[in-house]
C-alpha cells in the first residue's frame, strides 16, 4: 500500500523530471538573456556607476527611419507568410491526401534542403539567378529578354529566397493537421452534395485552421527579424530590423539602443499575434450572435 | 416517394481480388431493403458504389429509369448515414443538418425551416445550437439521419448505422427507423451483419455470401422460414442441420441420417428436385422442436438425447441436447408457465419432437 503510493508519487513526477533539462536550457539561454536585454534597454549607461532608469532609447525609435524599418520588416514578414501559405497549402494537401506510399519520400525531399548550410542554399540561388546564370540564359534563349540579365538584387529575389527557406515551417504543421483529418468527413460532404471546391472551402479549410495558425506563426515571427536573405538576394537596399540590431551591437557598439530594437522586434510580432487572435475570436463571436 | 434501384452486372475488384462479381439486384421504390451479410463480404462496397464514393469496374447502375453509373457523387440524390456518423465537428447540430441545403445554394429562410422540421422529425428540436461533440451516441445517430434526410433524397443508404449503440438504444432506434421510413416512403437501403436488425426492419432482404453474391432475396419471413441454402439457414437465425440421404417408400419421403434413423419429410409438388437416394441437409429451427420428459403423441418425428447444458433467458430457455450419434442440437422452449410442474434438469434423458412441415430441405 505504502509502496504503491510511493510509486504513484514517483511516476507522477517522471514527466517533470524528464522535462527539466529543457526548462533549464530555456531558462539559461532564453529567459535570462532576454531579461538582461530588457534591463539594458531601460538604463542610461551601464558602464558608468551613475546609471539611471530611462526610456530614452525607446524614444530614439520614435522616428521616421525606424518606422520605415519596422514597416519593411512587417511587410516582408506578411508577404512571406502569405506566399508560404499559398505555395505550401497545395504541397501539404498533396502529401497528406494524395501521395499515399510516397508520403515519407516527399516529406524527406521537403526537409532535405534545410539539412545543408543556409549559406550554401542562398549561394546556389546566386548561380541560378545571376547574369549568365541558368534562368537568365533560358530567358535569353527563349527571347524573353534582349540578352543576359541579372535576376538578383530585387524584391522578387528576396521573396523567392524567403519562401524557399521558410516553406518547410509552413508545410509541416499543415501536413500534420491534414494528415490527421478524418477522411470520412470529406466523403460525407461529397455524399451530401458538396462539389470538390465546396468540400475544400467548408470542411478542409476550416478544419485545418489550427495548422494555418501554427504555420503562419512559425514563418512570420522569424521572418520579421530576418535580414540575411534580403541583404544577400535583394541587395542592401532596404533596412530591416535584423540588420539594425546587428549594426547597433557590432558596428556602433551601442548596446542600449540595440537592446531597445531587440525588444521591439520581440514585442511587435507578439502584439501582431494577439491582435490576430482577438480579431478571429471577435469574428467567431459575431457569427454566433447572428 | 423514393426511387427504385437497379444494379446490373456490377463487378468490382480490389487488389486483384473480386469483391463483387456480376451482381444483379433490384430494389423497389419506397421499400425498406436490408442487405445482410458477414463482415467483409462486399456489402459496404456495394453501398459505396450506390452512393458514388467508389466506381464499379464494370456494370451499370440505375436510379428509377436513369442510368447513374457515371453521375458524380455530388450530383446523386442518394445520401448516406455512415457507420461512425461522420458529423462535421466544427459545426453545430443545425449547421450539420443544413449542410446539404447550403451547398445546393438554397435560400436561408427556407434552410432554417427545413432544418427545424428535420430536427423535430428525429426528436432533436431543441438541440440545434449544440455542438455535435456534446451529444450522446444515439443523439449523434439522429443528427446523421436528419442530415441525410433533410433534402429529401430519393434513396437513403445506411451503413451499419446502429453498430455503435447499446442493445436497448439499438432496439429503440430500429423502431424509429421503421416509423420514419413508413412516414417518408423514401427507399431505404440498410447494410448490416446483424440478423436481428435485419429481421426487425426489412421489408425485403438480400443475403450476401462471402464471395460477394446475393444468395437469396425475399421477404424477411420467407428468408427465415424458407432458406434456400445452408449458408442462409445458418446465417439468418440459428438452426440444427442433419446430413442424410432421401428414401422414398410407397410415395412417402424420408431422410436417413447415419446412426439416428429415418425422419419423415414433407415434400410438396414444387420440390420436384428431391429424388430418392439424394444426399441433402435437413434443417430444423431450435424453436420448432418440442422438448419433453414424457412421451408425446401427434408428432411426425422424434429423437432422444441427453441435456448437456441449459441457459435460462427469462422468456425462453435454450437447451443443448446430445444425440446418440454424438451431434449436439439446440432447442428453444418458451417459458409459458410460471413454474413448470416438473422442470428439465441438466443430465436428464429427454425426448425431442418435431413436425415434418416445420423442416426445410437444403441442397447439398
Amino acid at each position: 500500500m505504502r509502496f504503491s503510493a510511493m510509486r504513484h508519487h514517483f511516476t507522477e513526477h517522471v514527466p517533470f523530471v524528464l522535462a527539466m533539462p529543457a526548462y533549464l536550457w530555456q531558462m539559461y539561454f532564453l529567459i535570462v538573456p532576454l531579461f538582461f536585454i530588457a534591463a539594458i534597454s531601460f538604463v542610461s549607461d551601464m558602464s558608468s556607476a551613475s546609471w539611471f532608469f530611462t526610456l530614452a532609447h525607446y524614444g530614439e525609435l520614435v522616428d521616421k527611419t525606424y518606422f520605415k524599418v519596422i514597416f519593411n520588416s512587417a511587410l516582408l514578414s506578411c508577404l512571406t507568410g502569405a506566399l508560404c501559405l499559398f505555395v505550401g497549402y497545395p504541397v501539404a494537401y498533396y502529401i497528406a491526401m494524395k501521395a499515399r506510399r510516397f508520403k515519407q519520400m516527399f516529406l524527406v525531399f521537403l526537409i532535405l534542403p534545410s539539412w545543408t548550410s543556409f549559406v550554401v542554399q542562398i549561394y546556389s540561388w546566386f548561380y541560378l539567378l545571376q547574369k549568365h546564370g541558368m534562368f537568365s540564359n533560358c530567358a535569353a534563349l527563349l527571347h524573353l529578354t534582349d540578352g543576359p540579365v541579372s535576376l538578383l538584387n530585387n524584391y522578387g529575389a528576396t521573396l523567392l529566397g524567403m519562401v524557399y527557406c521558410y516553406l518547410p515551417f509552413m508545410v509541416l504543421p499543415l501536413y500534420t493537421v491534414l494528415e490527421k483529418m478524418d477522411k470520412r468527413l470529406l466523403e460525407a460532404a461529397a455524399d451530401l452534395g458538396a462539389s470538390p471546391w465546396q468540400i475544400f472551402s467548408t470542411i478542409v479549410l476550416p478544419l485545418s485552421r489550427s495548422g494555418i495558425k501554427v504555420g503562419l506563426a512559425l514563418v512570420m515571427v522569424p521572418a520579421f527579424g530576418e535580414f540575411a536573405i534580403p541583404d544577400l538576394m535583394g541587395g542592401v537596399k532596404d533596412m530591416y530590423l535584423g540588420r539594425v540590431i546587428m549594426e547597433k551591437f557590432l558596428q556602433f557598439r551601442n548596446w542600449h539602443s540595440g537592446a531597445a530594437v531587440v525588444m521591439l522586434s520581440f514585442l511587435v510580432p507578439i502584439f501582431m499575434v494577439i491582435l490576430l487572435g482577438v480579431i478571429v475570436s471577435m469574428r467567431k463571436h459575431l457569427k454566433t450572435e447572428e | 416517394m423514393g426511387k427504385s434501384i437497379r444494379v446490373d452486372n456490377i463487378t468490382k475488384y480490389r487488389g486483384g481480388e473480386p469483391v463483387l462479381q456480376k451482381l444483379h439486384l433490384e430494389i423497389k421504390s419506397g421499400e425498406f431493403f436490408v442487405l445482410l451479410g458477414p463482415s467483409g463480404c462486399g456489402k459496404t462496397t456495394l453501398l459505396r458504389i450506390l452512393a458514388g464514393l467508389e466506381s464499379a469496374d464494370s456494370g451499370r447502375l440505375y436510379l428509377g429509369d436513369m442510368d447513374i453509373t457515371d453521375v458524380p457523387i455530388y450530383k446523386r440524390k442518394i445520401h448516406t448515414v455512415f457507420q461512425q456518423y461522420a458529423l462535421f465537428p466544427h459545426m453545430s447540430v443545425a449547421e450539420n443538418v443544413a449542410y446539404s441545403l447550403r451547398v445546393r445554394g438554397i435560400e436561408k429562410g427556407e434552410i432554417e425551416d427545413r432544418v427545424a422540421y428535420a430536427l423535430r422529425t428525429v426528436r432533436l428540436g431543441a438541440y440545434g445550437k449544440k455542438a455535435v461533440t456534446q451529444l450522446s451516441g444515439g443523439q449523434q445517430q439522429r443528427v446523421a439521419l436528419a442530415r441525410a434526410l433533410v433534402c429529401e433524397p430519393e434513396v437513403l443508404l445506411l451503413d451499419e448505422p446502429l453498430a455503435a449503440l447499446d442493445r436497448e438504444l439499438k432496439e429503440q432506434m430500429l423502431m424509429e427507423l421503421i416509423d420514419l421510413q413508413q412516414k417518408l416512403r423514401t427507399t431505404f437501403v440498410y447494410v448490416t451483419h446483424d440478423q436481428f436488425e435485419a429481421l426487425t426492419v426489412a421489408d425485403t432482404m438480400g443475403i450476401m455470401n462471402r464471395h460477394g453474391k446475393i444468395e437469396q432475396l425475399g421477404r424477411a419471413e420467407d428468408i427465415y422460414e424458407f432458406p434456400h441454402s445452408r449458408f442462409v439457414a445458418d446465417f439468418v437465425g440459428r438452426t440444427n442441420v442433419f446430413d442424410g440421404k432421401v428414401r422414398v417408400h410407397n410415395g412417402v419421403y424420408h431422410i436417413e441420417v447415419d446412426e439416428l434413423g429415418m425422419f419423415e419429410l414433407n415434400v410438396t409438388p414444387e420440390m420436384s428436385w428431391v429424388v430418392s437416394g439424394m444426399q441433402l441437409y435437413l434443417s430444423i429451427r431450435p424453436e420448432k422442436i418440442d422438448i419433453s420428459l414424457q412421451s408425446l403423441n401427434g408428432f411426425s418425428n422424434h429423437l432422444t438425447g441427453k441435456v448437456t447444458s441449459m441457459i435460462y433467458y427469462g422468456r425462453s430457455t435454450e437447451y443443448r441436447v446430445l444425440l446418440s450419434n454424438g451431434q449436439s442440437i439446440m432447442v428453444f422452449e418458451q417459458n409459458e408457465h410460471h413454474f413448470p410442474q416438473k422442470s428439465i434438469e441438466q443430465g436428464d434423458e429427454v425426448r425431442l419432437y418435431f413436425q415434418k412441415e416445420n423442416t426445410v430441405l437444403l441442397r447439398y
